[in-house]
């Protein structure tokens, strides 16, 4: 599945807000259609971490590559960065003023200038895909909060992005609407998507992740195959973290 | 002393000129107001350097001040530096710069909820900042704040009274007029308060209507049930009354 060269590389990145180190350095790679999850407890910066490499938070340190090439904390170099790399949050944050469709259709026609006919049927087909096509018109007010996250995953896929980052996506879902997430995700992942998941379900991330990174207080603990993290992992705070959310 | 209502009758065709100049300085006044007020808001929001500031000490002049005293600044004190406009033109400006002071303050309560989280899925999405104002702060704080800006749209409508002062023939400065030509008191302040009142009718008529077509959390499509939303409950809590 990995080809030779990353897609995205982190190098030594290092973010504080104040006196508050958040993270001390961490480094990985992510390689085309792979898919990282990255678990660990709260606070220790897996959402900044996705943050930073989408360019929502500035660093203090270190250097992020997409496909080789520095990411510059520019307003004009992140903004063709984020067309790269797509974000799902966990609050969903649909625009409240626009429809299903309308939330699809803003960034492609308005960033990408495409016109409405070359992206209507791009946004008809994800909104299929994840089991919203008789949603289209409506607005985000009028959805559950699956049904929102579903839409989220839709509009951010219509930018093609090269990576999707989720950020704790299912966090704010009651129990019963966290499963059509996770099988949108996992449908998304099995078509070859490079994704970088926050998540704290354990049983998704060990199914879907071809590899699992554990951070804790601002640092890569541990990382690995989901059967070596899940089944056998080799230090002793990943152990302690797992026996404690499993 | 007898009520003359021939006498409102027969004054109408007057009354009915200095209207039509009150409602034309008050639609420019309340478009210029909305022009400044989303604005402002915008640069204060966004707390664009030098620009924010400059918003914040102009609101802070017009709203300490009266707005007689602006009328009379710009009329009659303006004219010492060179600077001579019509009665008219002042009316306009003088009632623009009054609500648009207002509406910075009213779209700022709107620009400031949107939340932090929706711009930053904006941006995540590569829309540029001027495309985030432009297609998310700028439509979503002003459906937040309509029912806080039409309470000064009113206003507007109302202080176009003032432009009496400065011989504006609107619909005040023709009542005063009749009165001391013919003594009709009564009748005439009667007829401009109820002209105004249809007229301010009218217009919270046309905003509650605007309001509504604004409001995305009561449309209901395809028989999707309206929830209470995030937005709905801040612009609940500008909505006046409620």
């Amino acid at each position: 599945m990995e080809t030779n060269k990353p897609k995205l590389t982190i190098r030594n990145l290092h973010k504080r807000f104040g006196e508050l180190q958040i993270l001390r350095g961490v480094n990985f790679e992510v390689f085309s259609q792979e898919v990282i999850v990255i678990i660990g407890p709260s606070g220790s910066g897996k959402s900044t971490l996705l943050r930073c490499i989408n360019g929502l938070e500035g660093i203090n340190d270190g250097q992020i590559f997409i496909d080789e090439a520095a990411i510059e904390y520019t307003p004009a170099s992140l903004q063709k960065v984020r067309q790269r790399i797509g974000m799902v949050f966990q609050s969903y944050n649909l625009f409240p003023h626009l429809t299903v469709m309308e939330n699809l259709l803003l960034a492609p026609l308005k960033v990408q200038k495409k016109t409405k006919s070359e992206v209507l049927p791009r946004a008809e087909e994800l909104l299929k895909q994840v089991g919203m096509s008789d949603k289209a018109d409506s607005y985000p007010s009028q959805l559950s909060g699956g049904q929102q996250q579903r839409v989220a995953i839709a509009r951010s896929l219509v930018m093609n992005p090269e990576v999707i980052l989720f950020d704790e996506v299912t966090s704010a879902l009651d129990p019963e609407r966290v499963r059509d997430v996770l099988d949108v995700m996992k449908a998304l992942a099995h078509t070859g998507t490079t994704m970088i998941i926050v998540t704290h379900e354990m049983g998704f991330g060990r199914d879907v992740g071809d590899r699992i990174i554990f951070m804790d207080q601002g640092v890569i603990v541990e990382q690995g195959p989901p059967e070596q993290i899940f089944g056998n992992p080799q230090e002793e705070r990943t152990r302690q973290f797992l026996r404690n959310v499993m | 002393m007898s009520f003359d209502f021939g006498y409102i009758i027969k004054t109408l065709p007057l009354l009915m000129v200095g209207l039509k100049m009150t409602v034309f300085i008050s639609v420019l006044g309340i478009l210029f107001s909305l022009l400044i007020g989303l604005s402002g808001a915008v640069a204060r929001t966004l707390k664009m350097p030098v620009v924010s500031q400059i918003v914040a000490v102009y609101v802070d002049i017009i709203r300490n001040t009266p707005l007689l005293v602006h009328i009379f600044f710009v009329y009659f004190g303006l004219p010492m530096i060179g600077i001579k406009l019509d009665a008219v033109t002042v009316g306009i400006v003088t009632l623009s710069l009054w609500g648009g002071a207002f509406a910075v303050e009213n779209f700022r309560g709107g620009t400031d909820a949107v939340s932090k989280s929706l711009i930053e899925s904006g941006e995540s999405l590569g829309l540029s900042r001027w495309q985030v104002v432009r297609h998310i702060i700028v439509p979503l704080g002003f459906r937040i704040s309509f029912p806080a800006f039409s309470n000064t749209a009113v206003s507007v409508i109302k202080n176009s009274a003032y432009m009496t002062g400065i011989g504006v023939v609107e619909l005040t400065f023709v009542a005063v007029d009749r009165m001391a030509y013919d003594f009709k008191t009564y009748e005439m302040l009667l007829a401009i308060a109820v002209i105004y009142l249809a007229l301010i009718w009218g217009a919270s008529y046309l905003f509650s209507r605007i309001e509504r077509r604004l409001d995305f959390n009561k449309k209901t499509v395809k028989g999707g049930k309206g929830r209470g939303g995030f937005v709905e409950k801040l612009a609940l809590s500008f909505r006046r009354g409620n």
